[in-house]
């Protein structure tokens, strides 16, 4: 899984995430403000994966497709993500 | 049961999206009701279900994430589970929908009802997708980590509706009281101790356990049609023409399919004066019964098919998964006039009708958002324009329809365009600061559930019809008084035509048409059109009728389309020049698809908006605007000779 290996370690904002792209929630900065946001589960701690990059973007969420605006996005650093068991299982159905 | 004990009361709560109406709508057939929850314009829905010999009221929770008090739904859900407040009582049942294929953020919502200390019985929806998905849940397992009933349910193939019904009457048959609740996550897990006080990762970290130890995850190939759907509905240049084509076939349907109902209606009222003609002395009371309510509810009420169809229409789409994409496309072409993507249902809806339309904001989150979609509402183009757009353009090209319907055409954007200039005009000036960012669940897509989709719009159909049989009626009722009296004395040798125009000159609404004539008079406007856009206050197109009196061919004269147009075109000035000029034909135009001329809209605004200083400022704003706008066209025309 080609988008996985090369997402680094280090902070990155979801905005910039390619399609394909797994990580994990480091920090919420302003979108900490929208308790809907968190509530559908685009928290701190939380892995998602990017469907769809551009704005608005499209991340999956504990199975769940949710659209937001690149403006929420932009506040949400990321980390790439090993191991979880959402990303796990797109890795084996990549092959 | 009988009346004097309070009924039993479950309440429905659970995710959107989750299958929560389809399991209300199932427990409930069609015994239900529809409102709000009192002083607030968050929608209640209550109906009754039968357990055992018990009947209960079901009550269903506006759809949520959590009971934050992020939005006034979410507040008022949670008053409503917490037992505070106070126009309703506290229930003693908490029935939960989860959702199998998410369900952390499901039992996240769990987590936070469990503290409101009630009973809870669990409704396990959609399991199998989620097997289809690679997830298998262990119901058994999951009740022993929450500590309460667990049923998996499967409304289409009726699976689980009786285990379900049969837990809630163990409630009762144990004793609301005495009954166990469900276990509730841990301090920690509550405030977030150990993660810097942040209780979302707190109860997520305790949703994901859970799920670890009820979930068995294999390996499955889920189906990629949401994905692929996906790829071409949300695409930017794609997503936005199958959007287009959708909504034409939305329009097509509403404009083609609804004549035939609408037809039937009319047909209906007509047969309904007519009876009333019969019975009745002639007389005022005859009139007032023949043209003040039944020819002004009817002149309304002839809109439901449309309406109806609409809804039905857009309750399939949103079933479907499609709305929400339909949000997401249209969300950066709407958000650059500061308007959010969720306004596009509203905004598609006004072209039916603004009072359902007005309504429907409800789905928009941010009360800045909602605000300024409600004002730009009534400029779309709604159906009681049509008949009078189709009038001017037929008065304009008698003999070319393409032309013709290129300024129909014309009409309809410039409805559309006006709308979204207004709303960049007020996110420049009153209110300002951009519309609430996009975030939106984009649930998975499926065949759409007829029955829940005609449950809706049935209950859409009923709330048009309370608004048309309240505020219409007394709208219409006033309009006949202002047309009516005082009394003239005609001869009776006049034709009865000639009769009737006589008296509506000497009405009141015929002084105040005359006395308008000197501020319309720069517009191209005589006093007959001031009596007819004065008529058009109950709804639009009764200025078809006013014009029909006025230029004296009597009331039943506007139904022959072809003897009005052929009158109003002869139709003089005192000096003999033709009233209907181009000019005139299409300030007029330019007028009816600007000006706010809707009475019964006007008390939706006020009603959804808390207050009449908005409904004044949106009727002030859209008259002047309409007011500028023909002076425009009249003055311009003129002023290159066009005559």
């Amino acid at each position: 899984m080609q988008a996985d290996s090369t997402l680094p370690l280090k902070s990155l904002r979801l905005r910039d995430l390619s399609p394909g792209s797994c990580c994990v929630v480091t920090d919420m900065g302003l979108a900490n403000n929208t308790a809907r946001l968190k509530a559908m589960g685009i928290c701190l701690g939380r892995t998602l994966e990017v469907l769809k990059a551009g704005d608005p973007l499209i991340v999956k969420v504990y199975g769940t497709r949710i659209g937001l605006s690149a403006r929420l996005a932009e506040e949400i650093l990321v980390r790439g993500c090993h191991g979880s068991q959402r990303c796990w299982e797109k890795m084996k159905d990549h092959g | 049961m009988d009346k004097q004990t309070p009924r039993s009361r479950i309440v429905l709560a659970g995710n959107p999206n989750a299958g929560k109406t389809t399991l209300f709508n199932s427990l409930t057939g069609m015994r239900m009701q529809t409102g709000n929850f009192a002083g607030t314009t968050v929608s209640k829905k209550s109906g009754t279900c039968l357990l055992q010999e018990r009947s209960v009221e079901l009550i269903d929770l506006p759809g949520m994430y959590s009971l934050d008090a992020a939005s006034e739904e979410e507040r008022v859900a949670g008053e409503v589970l917490m037992g505070t407040n106070s126009a309703f009582p506290r229930p003693d049942v908490v029935l939960a929908v989860m959702d199998a294929t998410n369900l952390e953020r499901n039992l996240y919502l769990f987590s936070h009802i469990t503290e409101c200390d009630l009973p809870m019985v669990v409704a396990l929806t959609m399991v199998d997708r989620a097997h289809e998905e690679g997830l298998d849940v262990d119901a058994s397992a999951l009740e022993k980590a929450l500590g309460c009933r667990v049923i998996p349910v499967n409304v289409e193939k009726k699976l689980g509706v009786d285990d379900l019904k049969a837990a809630l009457s163990d409630v009762y048959t144990w004793g609301v009281a005495e009954f166990p609740r469900p276990h509730k996550p841990s301090e920690d897990v509550r405030c977030g101790v150990g993660c810097s006080g942040c209780p979302f990762h707190g109860r997520f970290t305790w949703s994901e356990q859970i799920v670890s130890q009820v979930i068995k995850t294999r390996h499955a190939a889920p189906g990629r049609l949401t994905d692929s759907l996906d790829e071409i509905l949300t695409h930017s240049v794609l997503g936005l023409m199958a959007f287009l084509v959708v909504m034409f076939f939305v329009f097509y349907a509403i404009f083609s399919l609804a004549t035939i109902p609408m037809d039937l209606i009319e047909v209906g009222f007509e047969t309904l004066g007519d009876l009333v003609a019969r019975w009745l002395p002639e007389g005022d009371l005859q009139s007032l019964i023949r043209h003040g309510v039944i020819g002004g509810v009817g002149g309304v009420v002839v809109f439901l098919p449309q309406i109806c169809l609409l809804f039905l229409l857009l309750a399939l789409l949103d079933d479907s998964g499609y709305l929400a994409r339909a949000a997401f496309v249209m969300d950066r072409v709407m958000r650059k006039v500061g308007l959010p993507g969720t306004a596009f249902v509203p905004m598609i809806s006004g072209h039916a009708c603004a009072i359902p339309a007005i309504m429907a904001t409800r789905v928009i989150s941010s009360p800045r958002d909602r605000l300024v979609t409600i004002l730009v509402l009534p400029l779309t183009s709604c159906s009681a324009r049509i008949p009078v757009y189709v009038l001017m353009v037929t008065l304009l090209f008698p003999h070319n329809p393409a032309y013709a319907a290129s300024a129909l055409v014309g009409a309809y954007a410039l409805g559309i365009l006006s709308a979204l200039a207004a709303a960049w005009g007020l996110k420049k000036t009153i209110l300002p600061g951009e519309s609430e960012a996009l975030l939106l669940e984009m649930p998975a897509y499926k065949l759409p559930n007829l029955k829940n989709a005609l449950l809706h719009t049935w209950e859409k159909a009923l709330i048009f019809l309370k608004q048309a049989g309240t505020v219409i009626l007394l709208i219409s009722i006033g309009l006949w008084v202002l047309s009516t009296y005082p009394k003239t004395e005609v001869s009776p040798e006049v034709a009865s035509e000639i009769a009737e125009k006589i008296q509506l000159e000497h009405s009141m609404a015929g002084r105040i048409g005359k006395a308008m004539e000197p501020v319309i008079r720069p517009l191209g406007f005589d006093w007959q059109i001031g009596i007819g856009i004065l008529s058009s206050f109950a709804a639009r197109e009764a200025i078809i009728s006013g014009l029909s009196v006025v230029y004296g061919i009597g009331e039943s004269g506007a139904e022959d389309s072809e003897l009005l147009v052929e009158n109003l075109r002869q139709a003089t000035r005192t000096d003999g020049s033709p009233v209907f000029t181009v000019a005139t034909c299409l300030s007029l135009l330019v007028f009816y698809v600007l000006a706010m001329q809707c009475l019964p809209t006007q008390a939706v605004t006020k009603a959804e908006t808390g207050s009449w200083k908005w409904a004044g400022f949106q009727l002030l704003y859209m008259s002047v605007l309409a007011y500028v706008a023909s002076l425009v066209v009249y003055q311009g025309l003129q002023l290159f000779g066009v005559s």
